[in-house]
């Protein structure tokens, strides 16, 4: 999360420039390509994007942003890949905005017609509820998808927590393969849950 | 924690891991549920050339439209002051009357080579000058893109030939002289 820190004073050092950014996109392997297409496929999933946003427009645009300098890539601290998945993460929030504020104005067209008073209150109020009541829901789905693998999750949400590896052994009382074991069964949970199928993403080409 | 934050760590956590895991391991299970591999990974690829081709694209329009607008200022000034008019201008130097107005007025107008000679020889420039303003080359530097557009912005707020306009012209027109002849050498 130091990424996100506007205030902080960064040496430039620790920047990639666009053109080392474009040469390390341009170097991504088969692997990384797919690790990042299934991030982005999470991203589009968790902000319910649908038709407004691909998961490739989504992985488009972190590349657009970071070759043109609007999304700076700190080498020094992150690797491409989290880079390019932050970036995705931050698009997909400001798309979900973008619909948030479109559906809102129409909203408020109606209210305004029906009572100008009530109208503005809830013009403030809703979109941060919304956001609640949304991040509710994501945390409810992602620990159903644990419910017959206690420790999987367990190291999930350890690892959420700031928590490393070692730390989370001995909280949880686990060995090294014990961990492992976990570890690939929250891989696996996770992946399957970003391909279900319930929502499909419109194959672009 | 508050729910928002709590469910941003633990996408962020969901991510890292899938960006941390074993890439056979993934092959395998992404292949189990019926997820083509290889068509995902195609996806990817053409959606990166399709935003590394998009930014290119943009800074080529960025850079040639800023290459014709020196073009633009300096063929108007040249011409305000030999007191021609555009058709005069196009009559003089034999080129066609459209051209000139085009130069002058569409940012993102590539002239005609033999336009560009003409024009060159009419003005008393030196050789491929003109071509070089106009973009027609892809040999230019920083530092001459950079005094393309100090001039552009000098030049292109005055109204009427005046001394300050006419001071900007000559020392453009001779660092143009200079640029060409020393790239020549």
């Amino acid at each position: 999360m130091a990424e996100d820190r506007a205030v902080e004073d960064v040496p430039e050092k620790e920047y990639a420039s666009p053109k080392e950014a474009e040469a390390a996109i341009q170097a991504l392997t088969d692997d990384g390509m797919m690790k990042l297409m299934i991030v982005a496929r999470y991203h589009w999933k968790r902000r319910k994007l649908r038709d407004s946003l691909s998961p490739e427009e989504l992985l488009g645009e972190s590349i657009t942003r970071t070759l043109v300098g609007n999304r700076r890539w700190r080498r020094a601290r992150i690797s491409l890949l989290q880079h390019l998945d932050r970036s995705m993460e931050s698009i997909s929030g400001h798309a979900v905005g973008d619909v948030v504020a479109e559906n809102e104005a129409i909203e408020q067209i109606r209210a305004d017609e029906v009572n100008p008073k009530t109208s503005e209150a809830r013009r403030f109020q809703r979109p941060i509820a919304e956001e609640r009541l949304l991040a509710r829901a994501e945390l409810a789905e992602v620990e159903a998808l644990f419910v017959d693998a206690p420790d999987a999750f367990a190291v999930l949400r350890l690892r959420a927590e700031g928590y490393t590896e070692s730390e989370i052994m001995r909280l949880r009382g686990m060995n090294k393969r014990g961990y492992e074991s976990a570890r690939k069964k929250a891989e696996r949970e996770i992946t399957k849950y970003i391909f279900r199928s319930k929502e499909r993403s419109h194959e672009k080409r | 924690m508050k729910k928002d934050d709590e469910a941003l760590s633990m996408a962020r956590a969901l991510s890292d891991m899938v960006l941390e895991a074993d890439s056979e391991s993934l092959r395998t299970l992404l292949s189990e549920i019926g997820v083509d591999v290889n068509d995902l990974v195609l996806r990817g690829r053409i959606a990166v050339d399709r935003a590394i081709s998009s930014v290119e694209e943009t800074k080529k329009i960025d850079s040639s439209t800023d290459e014709h607008e020196g073009l633009r200022i300096l063929i108007r000034l040249l011409r305000r002051r030999d007191n021609l008019s555009e058709e005069q201008l196009a009559e003089r130097a034999r080129v066609d009357i459209g051209e000139v107005r085009r130069i002058e007025y569409d940012p993102a107008y590539t002239p005609l080579p033999r336009t560009i000679f003409q024009l060159e020889q009419f003005f008393n420039l030196p050789k491929r000058s003109l071509v070089k303003l106009a973009g027609m080359t892809r040999e230019l530097s920083p530092d001459f893109n950079d005094q393309v557009l100090r001039f552009a912005a000098s030049a292109k707020s005055m109204e009427a030939l005046n001394r300050e306009e006419r001071r900007i012209l000559s020392a453009f027109v001779l660092w143009l002289n200079s640029r060409v002849n020393s790239e020549g050498e």
